[in-house]
């Protein structure tokens, strides 16, 4: 049969359609808004408490709820990849998968960051209006938001490419649950998801700059409420670096996986 | 096209790991260096299919038949030996080889479960990078076969196991594979739905000289099917045979079950085995080349009032024991 669509088409398909069945999973974006309204609102009166006089600290109350609100926006709207992909493994709906024209991390990939693009769209929306209204003002600035919100989808994508290598050790574990628990737990304390890795004590925060979560959150979002050039353009830089570092990984270890998953074969 | 499908001295062993042994230091010496146990599932295995050829693979539960499939679609790769698809070794060039290839995984689905039929048959014809006009015009023909035009619009999760599985072979043929691969196609279908499947499948490889290489516990797929059967046990090619000489030995039995009102069975002839004969109950192995079942019923019947009589065909376990003895004596 004739074909004449490129190979990338098929790849941009599953994108679009992931990103398009946002209509059958309106109940898990509430679930994820209601969420987010919930934290923001306890750690805003939280906040105020906390910092109620104190000139010291490094961020103000009102920073800090904007920070939060633009960490969860970027956690919240990770799609559970590795949890698809181990269903996958599990349940051999993998030789399905495998024996289609495709790279099968590409397509899974581009398939969770379709669902991830509309959850970021809809996510956005609240965290935004969630912040403004509950701090009364428009902390980053509508210009240095719309120059530095790209880095928040850009860590979306980087968040995306490690879940994805972790739904790939299904291959090997067939139960990654173990590895999904200690990356939420490594987000939340080294990408400093509650409170900027500035308020960590120095060899905590140097020690989570050796890893890629600073540059999921810490970097990304600190430029947004700070309106600094510097730190957006050192997330970008180390969210270029640890993509590719990413895709080095996958190059090496997709191969040994794929070996050791012929244990369960036949 | 010649061959399509080569297998030269194919071997395949997996190594399972060992359950952990007990104890803190046996059991974190194990977390480091795990012991494997070695398992045979192809035990250099050659096959030669010829295009346009419809292939019956069969053989009991872990004879390997579903790891022959996975090495030749290049899911897995053969531990040892050649393996050569439409010229292309698998494992190799899987992702330009399966656009060449169709196939259908027993009740794995290639559909998108949560999308209607005609999104995620739409979505097959990115993934094999279809021109839209061929993908138009091969969409109607296929529909008008397989009778799958009121179902397009429908949510996959809606369908019925016998609709799901039309469409799945609608999806697997989009492309117009040179051949399509059934692992246990027809599993779980009704009786209707399976005549329905095996009909279509064999239309579209008489229209497209599609090759086809089934694996199936059911007797039906590959008599309606087939023209050559390879019979595989513990990963050993047993037989490779016209499917018309292996029915006139194997097929053409029937199987029947008796329960009588009499204690004592008196019932013999040449062409009746009894495969258990007990007090009231009986099985009777009948070979219908030689005695119709009809006059093999009659005769049961002759013998005094019976409680209960089914007859059922050879279950294809009898069959590959009565192959594999056959085998084993010729050594």
């Amino acid at each position: 049969m004739k074909r004449s669509e490129p190979a990338w088409g098929k790849y941009a398909a599953v994108f679009l359609l992931s990103f398009g069945s946002v209509r059958q999973r309106g109940g898990e974006l509430l679930g994820r808004l209601l969420f987010l309204a919930i934290l923001l609102f306890i750690f805003s009166h939280l906040w105020q408490v906390a910092f109620e006089g104190s000139a010291q600290s490094k961020f103000t109350d009102k920073e800090l709820l904007w920070y939060l609100a633009l960490t969860e926006w970027v956690v919240l709207s990770l799609h559970g990849v590795q949890v698809e992909m181990e269903r996958d493994i599990q349940s051999g709906q993998i030789f399905s998968l495998l024996s289609k024209p495709w790279s099968y991390p590409l397509s899974q990939y581009m398939e969770a960051l379709g669902h991830s693009f509309a959850n970021f769209l809809i996510l956005g929306g609240g965290a935004v209006g969630l912040a403004w209204g509950l701090s009364g003002s428009f902390l980053p600035g509508p210009w240095t938001f719309l120059l530095f919100v790209p880095l928040l989808w850009s860590a979306v994508m980087l968040g995306m490419i490690f879940q994805t290598i972790m739904g790939l050790f299904a291959f090997w574990m067939l139960d990654v649950q173990p590895l999904a628990w200690i990356w939420q737990k490594a987000i939340f304390i080294l990408g400093g998801l509650l409170l900027p890795l500035s308020f960590y004590p120095d060899w905590l925060e140097r020690l989570a700059m050796f890893t890629p979560f600073p540059a999921m959150l810490f970097l990304p979002a600190t430029a947004l409420v700070e309106g600094q050039m510097s730190l957006a353009l050192e997330a970008m830089v180390l969210q270029v670096g640890w993509f590719l570092g990413a895709l080095i990984l996958v190059k090496l270890l997709l191969p040994k996986l794929e070996r050791t998953f012929e244990r369960i074969g036949g | 096209m010649g061959e399509v499908i080569i297998c030269e001295s194919v071997s395949k062993i997996f190594r399972v790991p060992r359950t952990p042994p007990t104890g803190v230091w046996a059991g974190l010496r194990h977390w480091f260096r795990p012991q494997t146990i070695a398992l045979g599932a192809l035990d250099r295995l050659d096959l030669r299919v010829q295009a346009g050829e419809r292939v019956a693979l069969i053989g009991p539960n872990g004879a390997g038949k579903s790891t022959t499939i996975k090495i030749l679609t290049g899911i897995m790769a053969p531990s040892s030996g050649r393996v050569s698809v439409l010229g292309r070794v698998p494992v190799q060039e899987r992702t330009r080889l399966a656009l060449d290839i169709g196939t259908v995984f027993g009740q794995r689905s290639q559909l998108w479960y949560h999308l209607a039929v005609r999104e995620s048959l739409q979505m097959q014809r990115h993934i094999y990078e279809l021109t839209r006009e061929h993908y138009r015009a091969r969409l109607e023909e296929l529909c008008r076969v397989f009778d799958v035009h009121d179902l397009l619009d429908r949510p996959v999760s809606q369908l019925s196991l016998g609709q799901r599985m039309r469409c799945e072979l609608v999806a697997s043929l989009l492309h117009r594979p040179q051949i399509l691969f059934l692992d246990e196609p027809t599993i779980g279908l009704d009786v209707h739905a399976k005549a329905a499947m095996r009909h279509l499948v064999l239309e579209q490889s008489r229209q497209d000289g599609m090759t086809v290489l089934l694996t199936s516990h059911d007797t039906g797929d590959i008599e309606s099917l087939c023209d050559r059967v390879l019979i595989i046990h513990a990963g050993r090619l047993l037989i490779d045979e016209d499917l018309t000489q292996l029915k006139s030995r194997f097929f053409g039995k029937r199987l029947l079950k008796v329960t009588s009102e009499n204690e004592v069975w008196n019932l013999e002839h040449e062409a009746i085995v009894y495969l258990k004969r007990q007090p009231y109950v009986a099985e009777l192995l009948v070979d219908c080349n030689r005695l119709s079942i009809d006059q093999a019923i009659r005769m049961v019947l002759a013998m005094g009032p019976m409680r209960d009589i089914t007859v059922s065909e050879v279950p294809l376990e009898e069959i590959i024991k009565a192959v594999y003895k056959e085998a084993h004596e010729k050594k």
